[in-house]
């Protein structure tokens, strides 16, 4: 997805000027939008070019506490751990069935971390339990390639985020 | 010429958006008051309007976690004389 940078340039009385830089801004945003967010910004940035201002150490920890779900590949009633996979399959690709315990109530994505970063959305539920179509290489991955997959769950009014991953070796 | 000590303020701020991922954006020369209102209000803009995106499918913003305040201090030492 597109994003961009929203750059808010102050200067000073003594003709110094300082950039700050907001970053992933959506380019959808309307002229009004970034204003007033450049607006709220500079509230919190001194934009006088002073070298006596002091700077103290402060933390604004805004942090939730709610749960953190269950998220786990799983694998014949276990948790899946390193998996191997042949190239001897025929076809194309290479597949294999997997299922994702879940337990918590937001979206779920996963991806191919390593081949690219593109994290597909996860529809199916039943019982806390999806099952998909995760493994799929292309047959031309070289042998002893580790592929990487990583499940990410969102987060909700009910549950932190989550991640795990799940690595599979090709085997000859 | 005698070391030179030099001390710059940043603001880190951290959000977490829907695919999973944190993401962190920096601004320079921040104040010294800042309050949690000022961020809470900034969040609540931010995803009234959703005006912050992540760099993949789905990567909408969710919430600002963290606000730091950083003091960099870097000092050039004189070696001359």
């Amino acid at each position: 997805m597109a994003k961009s940078d929203l750059k808010i340039k102050a200067t000073s009385p003594q003709g110094k000027s300082i950039t700050t830089s907001v970053t992933y801004v959506n380019p959808e945003a309307t002229n009004d939008q970034l204003a007033t967010l450049g607006t709220m910004v500079n509230a919190l940035t001194d934009n006088r070019y002073d070298s006596s201002t002091k700077v103290t150490t402060v933390e604004v920890d805004v942090e939730s506490d709610k749960p953190k779900p269950t998220l786990q590949f799983w694998k014949t009633d276990k948790t899946a751990q390193i998996s191997e996979m042949s190239k001897q399959t025929s076809g194309q690709i290479i597949q294999d069935m997997l299922s994702i315990k879940y337990n918590g109530d937001g979206q779920i994505f996963y991806g191919f971390e390593g081949i690219n970063n593109y994290m597909y959305p996860i529809s199916e539920r039943d019982n806390n339990n999806f099952a998909i179509q995760v493994i799929t290489i292309a047959q031309n991955t070289p042998a002893g390639t580790d592929v990487v997959f990583t499940i990410k769950s969102a987060e909700t009014a009910n549950y932190q985020a989550a991640e795990a991953q799940l690595t599979v070796h090709i085997t000859a | 010429m005698a070391d030179v000590i030099n001390t710059e303020g940043s603001l880190s701020v951290e959000s977490l958006f829907v695919d999973g991922d944190t993401r962190t954006f920096t601004l320079k020369n921040p104040t010294a008051n800042i309050t949690t209102e000022q961020i809470n209000n900034l969040n609540t803009y931010i995803q009234q309007n959703n005006l912050l995106i992540g760099d993949k499918w789905g990567g909408n913003f969710g919430r600002i976690t963290k606000v730091t305040k950083i003091a960099t201090i870097t000092r050039a030492l004189d070696f001359t004389g």
